[in-house]
């Protein structure tokens, strides 16, 4: 099931939310796993038998390290920990990354005049990325005696499963969410709020990142025919595309999140924005960077496995692999990983309040763009393709292909999502600089105000009503 | 904390709890009527697909669609002045389709890999001993470009030549269809105006001119065509306009066409046509344009040819598929065919997508 659907809207969530209301505190965790397992069954009931194992697996590990931490059997449950984490990523790698594998088993094999072998297409669970990597959080956590384990499987499935959050993140970390898992308030404000933020992510999605899908579509596809204009507005557009859906599907993730008493972690603070590429993964899909800092690169660093710059351009290309099995990928990681170290060596990088500077920014984006098109096609020769026509190798171009491929309203969604940008931004700059009405800004125009947020919201509900079904790009992940 | 929404007033929630509860109850009817429906429930659950089945039942039925659907295409219409993705509005009421605009990069290497396929057939049929002669089908764009709010590109306007001595250099037949619609469309209606295919008149004056060009093909039975009718045509571009009629009624006028019927006049073989059997040596391949009743290209073109044909044609499945499922039918087996006519839209030489080879494969066992 997705958010952006009618069902969703009109049928689980009341019922859901109804549901959770009746229910006195003891047994809303329940309601919050079988929701959340009806959410997750919508797509492939089957996958769902998955999903409790992983649930069972790492709740079982998670009893056995306190346990043996607690009897002063640090190697003990050192093992038990390793057995915990190599079971996750077993199961993640199978599903996620057995397919990749063998292609590529295959050819190195196949030239050395070696029997190769087929493998029939694995197919991917929903949200496996995201459910592996908190279930991985919690063991870790417990064993570094970061969080408590709890007694009751259900809390942990409940947090495992949290339908808002399941298929997308943002992810969860369980130290950080343990407390509300056993007691949260609930209350009339943070509903509301909850409400709020729902409809303005429900606005980025819908109205804003599907609108720019089309465009989004011809870029994509049109692969060696692309020329440079459309090349670099197929950027521009994809670039839009991909932050309006997925910072609307993570405010969607955090609105029902306050509904249910949850405080989640924000995952994205205006990247856009962003004046190196440091700071970039400051401010995109900050859960998963935090994650990454914490679980592998902290380690890798601290343990004095590799030096930091290496353990850096490490983390980025596991980065790149986490976001999809290939090697379009892994060489979008290692980019990051790259461009990381020479601004550190350069001295260029910059945090979330450096006082911004247009060119730095400017040369941000410009980095940044030169490694999308490894990030939007996900394949190389396609991705090289794109940047043949990037550089003008293709000619300059006309934009036939967008002109009559979509439409004039779709153009302005593209300049409504700019603006868009600019203002939050603008905002988003005030805020670091400190000076004092921000927050009102931020609460009245980057926030919306309520009548302008309804009006957005019903207007954004005409528009699923009429296009019906808009899938969300990051399921792919 | 970076500066996120923090607060929000209670009556947010409240209306959003509303609003949800309202939508609830409105959708308890939809869920019992689709639950009535089904019979093998728990296998499709199992399958995923029941639940495709209900949210696309649902949202059917959900009352916002229709309105919303109008909303926005009246948005779109009233801001930008265009339609569905898919029509391009032109002038006077004409619609046209966004296919004949959308001009691929590698124009040049398109229309030599489906000069190649051309060539292949026609190396196919004359091993069989039949000529192929292809009838090129104008572009409405290029027919009325008077009647269009972007000119077409230089491109577009010199393609019918381009592809027709390209056809030229492979020794492969063509009929000059658009010399003739270009002299024609200023006083005939030769497209119809919210339709992507010809009209009446443009199916019969390609088939004149088709027979004026090859007077070999004469045969010696006379076929009559005559008005049996009229019909109006909605036009398959209609369906990409979802506005208010009232916001451009011009587009919305109906066309109202002349329905043809031609029959054999000869009534000396009767008995013939009755007890025996005629050997048909002519055969029609094509597209929409031939199959589709209302132009009466195929009795058209029996007139003007005084002879029997053949016709193998399909809706939607481009000229390639056409010739792919004539090829490995009865009629081109027969070995009594001579001569081939394929009707083929110019605008197939603009398609992004991959053309299927339409060369006759064999069949390979399904288990």
């Amino acid at each position: 099931m997705i958010f952006a659907s009618n069902v969703f809207l009109f049928l689980f969530l009341p019922v859901f939310l109804l549901c959770y209301y009746i229910a006195k505190d003891h047994w809303r965790s329940y309601v919050i796993v079988l929701g959340s397992y009806l959410f997750y069954a919508w797509w492939r009931p089957d996958f769902l038998l998955l999903f409790v194992a992983i649930s069972y697996w790492n709740y079982w590990f998670g009893l056995r390290i306190k346990a043996r931490i607690d009897a002063g059997e640090k190697k003990i449950a050192f093992r038990l920990l390793t057995v915990g984490v190599i079971g996750n990523l077993a199961t993640l790698g199978y599903f996620k990354y057995a397919n990749f594998g063998a292609d590529v088993l295959v050819a190195v094999l196949e030239p050395l005049g070696i029997n190769t072998f087929t493998l029939e297409h694995i197919i991917l669970p929903l949200g496996i990325s995201f459910y592996v990597f908190q279930a991985l959080s919690y063991i870790v956590d417990i064993y570094r005696r970061n969080a408590e384990p709890t007694n009751r499987f259900v809390d942990f499935a409940a947090y495992i499963a949290i339908f808002p959050q399941l298929i997308a993140g943002p992810i969860l970390r369980y130290s950080l969410i343990d407390k509300q898992l056993k007691n949260r308030t609930h209350s009339l404000e943070l509903f509301s709020l909850g409400a709020c933020r729902f409809m303005l992510g429900f606005i980025k999605k819908v109205l804003i990142a599907d609108s720019l899908a089309p465009m989004n579509t011809l870029f994509i596809s049109g692969g060696g025919e692309l020329q440079m204009a459309d090349a670099w507005f197929g950027l521009l557009i994809s670039a839009l595309q991909l932050y309006f859906d997925f910072s609307g599907y993570s405010d969607m993730a955090i609105g029902l999140g306050m509904m249910m008493g949850f405080r989640f972690a924000e995952n994205f603070n205006q990247p856009y924005i962003a004046q190196s590429i440091t700071e970039f993964w400051q401010r995109w899909h900050m859960t998963l960077a935090d994650f990454l800092r914490d679980y592998v690169y902290m380690p890798l660093v601290r343990k004095r496995l590799v030096g930091m710059l290496v353990g850096l351009v490490i983390t980025m290309v596991l980065s790149g692999l986490w976001h999809g099995p290939s090697f379009a990928f892994i060489f979008w990681g290692l980019f990051f990983g790259i461009a990381m170290v020479v601004e550190r060596k350069l001295g260029i990088a910059t945090k979330v309040n450096t006082p911004y500077n247009f060119w730095r920014n400017a040369r941000c984006m410009f980095v940044l763009a030169s490694c999308m098109p490894l990030f939007f096609t996900g394949n190389l020769p396609h991705a090289l393709q794109v940047y043949q026509a990037l550089i003008g190798l293709n000619g300059i171009g006309s934009l036939d292909l967008y002109w009559f491929g979509t439409s004039a309203m779709t153009m302005t969604f593209t300049l409504i999502a700019l603006l868009w940008i600019v203002i939050a931004g603008g905002i988003n700059i005030r805020y670091y600089a400190g000076t004092g009405q921000d927050q009102y800004f931020m609460q009245h125009v980057g926030g919306f105000s309520a009548l302008l947020l309804w009006v957005g919201f019903l207007l954004t509900l005409t528009r699923l009503a009429a296009n019906s079904f808009s899938p969300f790009l990051y399921f792919q992940f | 904390m970076f500066p996120v929404m923090n607060s929000a007033s209670k009556i947010n929630g409240i209306l959003f709890c509303v609003m949800l509860c309202a939508m609830f109850l409105y959708s308890l009817p939809t869920v019992f009527a689709f639950a009535g429906t089904q019979t093998q429930a728990l296998s499709l659950f199992l399958d995923g697909k029941l639940v495709r089945k209900f949210e696309q039942f649902y949202d059917k039925q959900l009352f916002l669609r229709d309105p919303s659907v109008e909303l926005w295409a009246n948005i779109q219409h009233a801001i930008f002045r265009e339609g569905a993705s898919g029509v391009v509005l032109g002038r006077d009421g004409w619609l046209f389709t966004n296919q004949e605009y959308l001009q691929p990069r590698d124009l040049e290497g398109n229309l030599e890999r489906q000069v190649v396929l051309i060539d292949k057939v026609r190396a196919q049929l004359a091993q069989q001993g039949a000529r192929l002669i292809v009838l090129p089908v104008p572009m409405k764009l290029d027919t009325y470009a008077v009647h269009s709010t972007y000119a077409p590109s230089e491109q577009i306007s010199g393609l019918y030549q381009h592809f027709s001595q390209r056809l030229h250099d492979h020794g492969i037949d063509t009929v000059d269809l658009r010399s003739a619609y270009q002299s024609a469309a200023a006083t005939e209606q030769l497209f119809l105006r919210n339709d992507t295919h010809w009209s009446p008149r443009g199916a019969e004056l390609a088939a004149q001119t088709l027979a004026a060009q090859f007077p070999e093909l004469q045969g010696e039975t006379p076929y009559l065509t005559q008005a049996v009718s009229e019909k109006e045509v909605t036009g398959d571009l209609l369906n990409y306009l979802k506005f208010d009629p009232r916001l451009a009624p011009s587009y919305f006028e109906p066309v109202h066409i002349q329905l043809y019927e031609t029959l054999q006049q000869s009534r000396n073989d009767l008995a013939d046509s009755l007890f025996g059997e005629e050997a048909v040596s002519l055969a029609l391949v094509g597209t929409s344009y031939t199959r589709i009743d209302d132009w009466n290209f195929v009795g058209f073109l029996k007139e003007a040819l005084q002879r029997d044909l053949v016709s193998v044609a399909l809706e939607a499945r481009g000229p390639f598929q056409s010739m792919k499922e004539f090829l490995a039918g009865p009629a081109a087996k027969s070995g009594e065919l001579q001569t081939v006519i394929w009707e083929f839209p110019l605008r197939t030489l603009l398609a992004q997508r991959q053309i299927p080879s339409p060369l006759a494969t064999p069949e390979t066992a399904q288990h």
